[in-house]
């Protein structure tokens, strides 16, 4: 464990080598796998978004975060994205601007210097980052309830906004993800942006009106009667400028939905990426690439439209990873209170609901889902899920409601029989989060999480998972040959004798956030693999044989034969 | 009314589909979320708003074995609390948070009192306080604990929490008490398949079937587990019969595309989705209006939209009821009655039709609408004697 970070925790917690406590009936519970550190990792950092009393729905989703290298020195850098207020917008005043935190190499993290300034925006949502324009660096798109932005990385040297020349159009909506990928196979990054709804305070009653109840309470309104807006779909130029193809692609469902979550997969295994979107009370949307960068809806056909009664869930976070182990990715959806997180496990033809035989149904049930991410976070060989909770209303706390304003975050641990059980994240407590993204911040070879709350402190959760013999790890960066340089899309199979372990390389992070591009293997008392299979993205495959564990191992793609 | 009477009525409240109504539970909009006036808060709304605000858990215990010896069959109802009694007139009229309202003055004069318990910990579950539903369940049967068997409402407010495990196993405590209970058989049924005990979920579900085979949502439900065991062709035919059933039930029309999906029938699977999309869209309608009312119960254009939603899709059953609570809400209104007409006439309800038709015939003596809408009805019928005598009423009442 990093010696600054283990400082880090005496100061949050007042003591070191906890054991864990005696619980009620004398069995010992073992701590948290997590210490929440934000305070030392990210002092005096916060974001806003809007009114504490929550009037309108812009003022619930909080601001967004991307987790990456921006500055080219090895480690896991972050971008916040901040947000408003409605008064502010309504003035034509600016919002708080996106900003860059420089990891100094332990987790804990600087504010970047004035090269990395980004003006500020209208109301800041989410973000993706990528290579957008192929020059080796990571570059940003911002969602806002506003336009959405294009940064680009000067060579790993600071910022600069090309929003107005990117192509992405003028027009005011109300973007909350995006994701980076290349959808037509061309090796330039092309981009999804995901809308919620229009909102305009002129059209919608603010809460206190009576407009708007939930169960007897008086809260803000929407999703539910106001007006969806379509997502976008844009073909990447390669130089950092965008031409939409919405409709050209076939990216536009026969109703809109409320978007809110996207994430790249390929979960026919065709080689192609294809977009998964959640939506906040309408069904959610599974875009099948068709090979050549148009996309076709089988969310229904597929299974995960709906949840296994055949209603629409009010989907927020997505997570996407191979936890049956049958090589395909399945999918995991945090939900709104009173519906359960939902994991879809594929199978031959698409998916079937599985959240409750797993254990992640019902525990999941009185809490409101965000961002989630599904990662071997104890290392001991199998998958767990991380999920970061918190409700929409503030008036979940009046009488009645089951369920809380804060929330704690849950870390369910797989049993290694795929069968998961809840603890708490860290002993932080209940808090309201948001958006989320794992990596590893103190290059221990674990994954910690950064969490934006709703407004106020950023959260960083640091791993201490202990590390050893049953404890093997191995992160997978790639370098591909063209533009696409981080190989987003790329399959990665790790083999140990009998046991695969599969992963995809994207940036796309669930909800509002981008994570680093690479594969992060827990891999339990595998000390030593056979191999490591690699389809690029180019269709090519590369195998890397007996490859060492316990390090970050990158792998530059081959020259084609 | 015999207080055993009452508690099979109440039960009835906690039936079969209440198990599977866990949509979503967002905020519903009154008028689309759309700028509206602040509603007048009369003295009554403060009453019900307040007694929405009060925790059970927080309500007087009785002398200890107070109830040790309550028997409901020698309860006279002259004996029970008047808040009691309120509370069902309340409930008659649908209007949940002034039943709670009374149920909480009779508790407090008569504390734990257990039939209002009981019908409090009914209504919590009704209006999706599932919390407080197992508050009261658990603390009437703290006061009487020979009546397990009353007390499905618990589990299904266990089931709703996601507590599963706790769930199922009060559905067993139920029916070992309760053998002929089907909903909470069905519960049961339920609860093992969220515990991943599909084969044993099947087989609950059969004995459900077994006992009442016109069950649609237990259809429903075998057709589900039956498409986790990979049996398509059997979940199929399950499917269809939920649907023959129910044909207005969207999850009869899921599950059976599913199957068709599973079984390569991709055009029948389409066409049994699209359907399932229409309903859906529907049904989402009807739980926006159908939340909105048990808060709201005397918003008659809400309840009008409810009737016209639940006509599209053809459930008489319910659009029955609540043209019974928008006739009774309006005495001696045409415009309503004849509302009342047209709907019977568009959802083929001859029945329910007659009998709006009589009590048209008698609102509207004197009104020039009532009686040309009845002889169009008449004429529609058939029926030469009633349509030439609505005619002429008609063309008497036009004369200036």
């Amino acid at each position: 464990m990093n010696s600054i970070l283990v400082a880090a925790f005496v100061l949050a917690t007042g003591t070191t080598g906890s054991t864990g406590t005696t619980g009620s009936t004398g069995t010992t519970v073992p701590p948290p796998l997590f210490t929440e550190v934000g305070a030392q990792a990210l002092p005096g950092v916060t974001t806003l978004c809007g009114s504490p009393q929550k009037d309108w729905i812009v003022e619930v989703n909080g601001g967004g975060l991307a987790l990456g290298d921006f500055d080219g020195d090895g480690d896991v850098d972050l971008v916040l994205v901040d947000g408003s207020t409605v008064e502010r917008v309504e003035k034509g005043e600016p919002g708080n601007p996106p900003r860059l935190f420089l990891n100094k190499g332990d987790g804990t993290f600087t504010p970047a210097g004035d090269a990395w300034k980004i003006p500020p925006g209208r109301f800041g949502m989410g973000c993706a980052a990528g290579d957008i324009d192929g020059d080796g660096d990571l570059d940003l798109v911002i969602t806002e309830w506003g336009r959405t932005r294009v940064v680009l990385n000067e060579k790993h040297a600071g910022f600069r906004e090309i929003t107005a020349g990117a192509g992405l159009g003028s027009a005011i909506e109300w973007g909350t993800s995006a994701a980076l990928f290349d959808a037509d196979r061309d090796d330039h990054l092309d981009l999804a942006v995901v809308n919620y709804l229009d909102f305009d305070t002129q059209k919608i009653a603010k809460r206190g009106a009576g407009s708007c109840r939930w169960k007897g309470h008086d809260v803000m309104c929407g999703p539910e009667g106001l007006v969806p807006e379509h997502d976008r779909l844009y073909r990447g130029l390669g130089d950092g400028r965008f031409e939409e193809i919405t409709k050209k692609a076939g990216f536009v469902p026969e109703k809109a939905g409320f978007g809110l979550g996207v994430m790249t997969l390929d979960y026919d295994l065709d080689g192609d990426t294809d977009l998964y979107v959640s939506n906040d009370s309408t069904p959610n949307s599974l875009w099948e690439n068709q090979g050549d960068g148009t996309f076709r809806d089988v969310a229904f056909a597929r299974g995960v439209s709906h949840d296994a009664n055949g209603k629409e869930q009010a989907s927020m976070g997505i997570a996407a990873a191979d936890v049956n182990g049958d090589g395909r990715p399945d999918l995991l959806l945090t939900n709104f209170s009173g519906e359960n997180n939902a994991l879809y496990a594929s199978k031959s033809n698409g998916f079937r609901e599985r959240s409750s035989p797993a254990g992640l149904g019902g525990p999941s049930v009185p809490l409101l889902g965000w961002g989630t991410q599904i990662a071997d976070f104890d290392l001991d060989g199998d998958l767990d899920v991380v999920v970061v909770n918190g409700h929409v209303y503030p008036q979940a706390d009046e009488p009645g409601t089951d369920t809380h304003y804060a929330q704690d975050a849950q870390l369910y641990r797989n049993d290694g029989a795929g069968r998961f059980q809840p603890e708490p994240l860290s002993a932080a407590g209940p808090l309201v989060l948001r958006a989320s993204a794992a990596a590893d911040l103190d290059g221990d070879g674990d994954l910690d999480v950064v969490a934006l709350g709703i407004e106020g402190p950023v959260r960083v959760f640091r791993n201490d998972a202990p590390h050893g013999d049953a404890r093997h790890w191995l992160r997978v960066q790639l370098a591909a040959r063209g533009a696409n340089r981080d190989a987003i899309g790329a399959r990665i199979i790790a083999v140990a004798g009998a046991r695969t372990w599969s992963a995809e390389i994207r940036t796309a992070g669930g909800f509002q956030a981008s994570c680093p591009a690479e594969a992060h293997f827990g891999l339990g008392s595998v000390g030593r693999l056979d191999e490591l299979r690699i389809h690029w993205p180019d269709g090519a495959d590369q195998v890397v044989k007996d490859v060492a564990v316990d390090r970050v191992l990158r792998v530059t793609q081959e020259e084609a034969k | 009314m015999r207080l055993a009477h009452a508690l099979l009525a109440l039960a009835a409240f906690v039936g079969g589909s209440a198990l599977a109504q866990q949509g979503s539970e967002r905020a519903t909009p009154q008028v689309g979320g759309e700028v509206a006036p602040a509603p007048v808060q009369s003295h009554e709304q403060d009453a019900r708003e307040s007694a929405l605000r009060r925790d059970p858990a927080q309500l007087a215990h009785a002398a200890p074995d107070r109830w040790k010896d309550f028997d409901p069959e020698k309860w006279k109802p002259e004996d029970w609390p008047r808040e009691f009694l309120e509370a069902h007139t309340e409930l008659a009229r649908g209007d949940l948070p002034a039943a709670i309202a009374h149920l909480y003055a009779a508790l407090d004069s008569e504390p734990e009192f257990p039939p209002a318990l009981h019908q409090l910990g009914v209504l919590y579950f009704q209006l999706q306080r599932y919390g407080d539903a197992r508050t009261c369940f658990e603390r009437y049967l703290a006061v009487v604990p020979g009546r397990v068997g009353d007390t499905r409402g618990l589990a299904h407010a266990l089931y709703s929490l996601g507590d599963y495990a706790a769930a199922r196993a009060h559905y067993e405590r139920v029916l070992a008490a309760a053998p002929q209970d089907v909903e909470a058989l069905r519960g049961l049924a339920l609860s093992r398949y969220r515990l991943g005990d599909v084969e044993g979920a099947l087989a609950d579900l059969t004995r459900v079937l077994e006992r009442e085979p016109g069950h649609a949502d237990a259809w429903a439900w075998k057709a589900q587990v039956l498409l986790d065991l990979d049996k398509p062709v059997d979940a199929r035919a399950a499917a269809e019969r939920a649907r023959d059933l129910e044909p207005w039930m969207p999850r009869a029309w899921f599950v059976l595309s599913s199957a068709l999906n599973d079984m390569g029938r991709e055009a029948e699977a389409h066409a049994a989705h699209q359907r399932f999309e229409l309903l859906s869209q529907f049904d989402q309608e009807i739980r926006r209006l159908q939340a909105h009312l048990e808060h709201e119960p005397g918003d008659f254009e809400a309840r009008r939209a409810l009737v016209n939603a639940q006509a599209e899709v053809g459930d008489r059953a319910s659009v029955r009821t609540n043209l019974a609570r928008l006739l009774a809400d309006r005495p001696g209104d045409v415009a309503v009655r004849i509302f009342a007409l047209d709907v019977c006439d568009r959802t083929g309800d001859v029945a329910a039709g007659k009998v709006a038709a009589q009590d048209l015939e008698r609102a509207g003596a004197d009104s020039v609408a009532a009686w040309k809408r009845l002889e169009t009805w008449y004429a529609v019928r058939r029926n030469r004697t009633k349509q030439i005598e609505a005619g002429e009423r008609w063309r008497r009442a036009s004369q200036p």
